[in-house]
């Protein structure tokens, strides 16, 4: 399992030409599939995104990524959000559909093979993944518990 | 354990989709003192200008009134004025029932409406009134519910005599006595035979 607060900051560099591209800003995640699908990154001119499978390995180091042309602008709606700011989930509010705040997200848990969400932290607790249903511009809302 | 809010509470609140977007404000809570049915919002921009928004938000919208947001599924559910069932579009607002003397068939004044009081949930309804108990300064509050009103004007609700021993003097207090009431009305409409 990969911490996404422990991931945020972290160096990508190019598998091909071991150069640094920036670093690591944070992560796209599809709320609906509850899974990693994008690696956003600054302080790289050509583009901010690498598609999970350009993503080489998340090594406690460095974020491999397969080549520089892999970093690239924002591709579809989830990217675009993430560009705009909406999409970054640590310190954003914690919602449950019920209109209840539960606290601001502090961490994220997801498989550093698969990308898959395991668990949202907040307020000292743990979220299912399969709880989650929508990462916007004022909140993550998860499902209320029963 | 039933959750309660004071309408006036809601004011402000953000309208927030299950996409976890804000796409509005609450700028009114519009209920319909003479049917005693909290029928939905209006709305005013989630900017710093504000402004009102064309849009209302009915009931039939709303997927749940939490303490901290009103829930809506998407942005759809927000309907323009024109097209939102009209009291909701002409907004009769909160503020018509307020003021408004509650009086028992018997004659007592339990006190003068000053909110309404909502039941919070996927179920969210108005459930009570907020009362001022006399007409001085420092007047305690004590709230009530909502019952099959007798009659309804301007200056005064009429309520049946059974609501007085349901009155609470706090809010933590009321949604239980919201439910020990609707027990109570449930049973005695299975014993008069008005259930089936």
């Amino acid at each position: 399992m990969t911490s996404l607060r422990e991931l945020v900051g972290r160096p990508v560099v190019t598998s091909d030409t071991a150069e640094e591209v920036g670093a690591t800003e944070g992560v796209v995640i599809d709320p609906q599939a509850q899974r990693v699908v994008a690696v956003h990154v600054t302080g790289h001119k050509g583009g901010e995104f690498v598609a999970w499978d350009a993503i080489d390995a998340l090594g406690t180091d460095a974020v491999m990524v397969s080549s520089r042309a892999a970093v690239r602008p924002a591709r579809d709606e989830l990217e675009q959000r993430a560009a705009r700011g909406s999409a970054s989930v640590l310190t954003k509010r914690l919602l449950d559909d019920q209109g209840d705040e539960l606290g601001v997200v502090d961490d994220v848990e997801f498989d550093d093979h698969t990308g898959d969400v395991a668990h949202l932290h907040a307020a000292d607790r743990q979220f299912d993944s399969d709880r989650l249903l929508g990462i916007g511009s004022y909140a993550v809302v998860v499902r209320a518990e029963d | 354990m039933n959750r309660v809010a004071r309408a006036s509470d809601l004011l402000a609140k953000p309208v927030v989709t299950l996409s976890g977007d804000d796409i509005a404000e609450v700028r009114d809570v519009v209920y319909d003192g003479e049917h005693g049915q909290l029928l939905g919002f209006t709305l005013n921009k989630r900017s710093w200008f504000g402004g009102r928004l064309r849009e209302r938000l009915a009931m039939d919208g709303v997927h749940a009134i939490g303490a901290d947001a009103v829930m809506v599924e998407s942005e759809s559910d927000l309907v323009d004025a024109d097209a939102a069932p009209t009291p909701v579009a002409e907004a009769p607002a909160e503020r018509d029932v307020l003021g408004a003397a509650v009086l028992t068939q018997s004659g007592t004044k339990l006190g003068t409406v000053t909110d309404v009081i909502v039941s919070l949930g996927r179920d969210a309804r108005a459930v009570g009134y907020a009362l001022k108990a006399s007409d001085t300064r420092d007047a305690a509050t004590r709230y009530v519910p909502l019952a099959e009103q007798v009659a309804v004007s301007g200056d005064a609700v009429i309520v049946p005599d059974e609501v007085d021993r349901f009155v609470e003097d706090d809010l933590a207090g009321f949604g239980a006595a919201v439910l020990e009431f609707r027990a109570q009305l449930h049973e005695s409409e299975v014993e008069r035979g008005t259930e089936r």
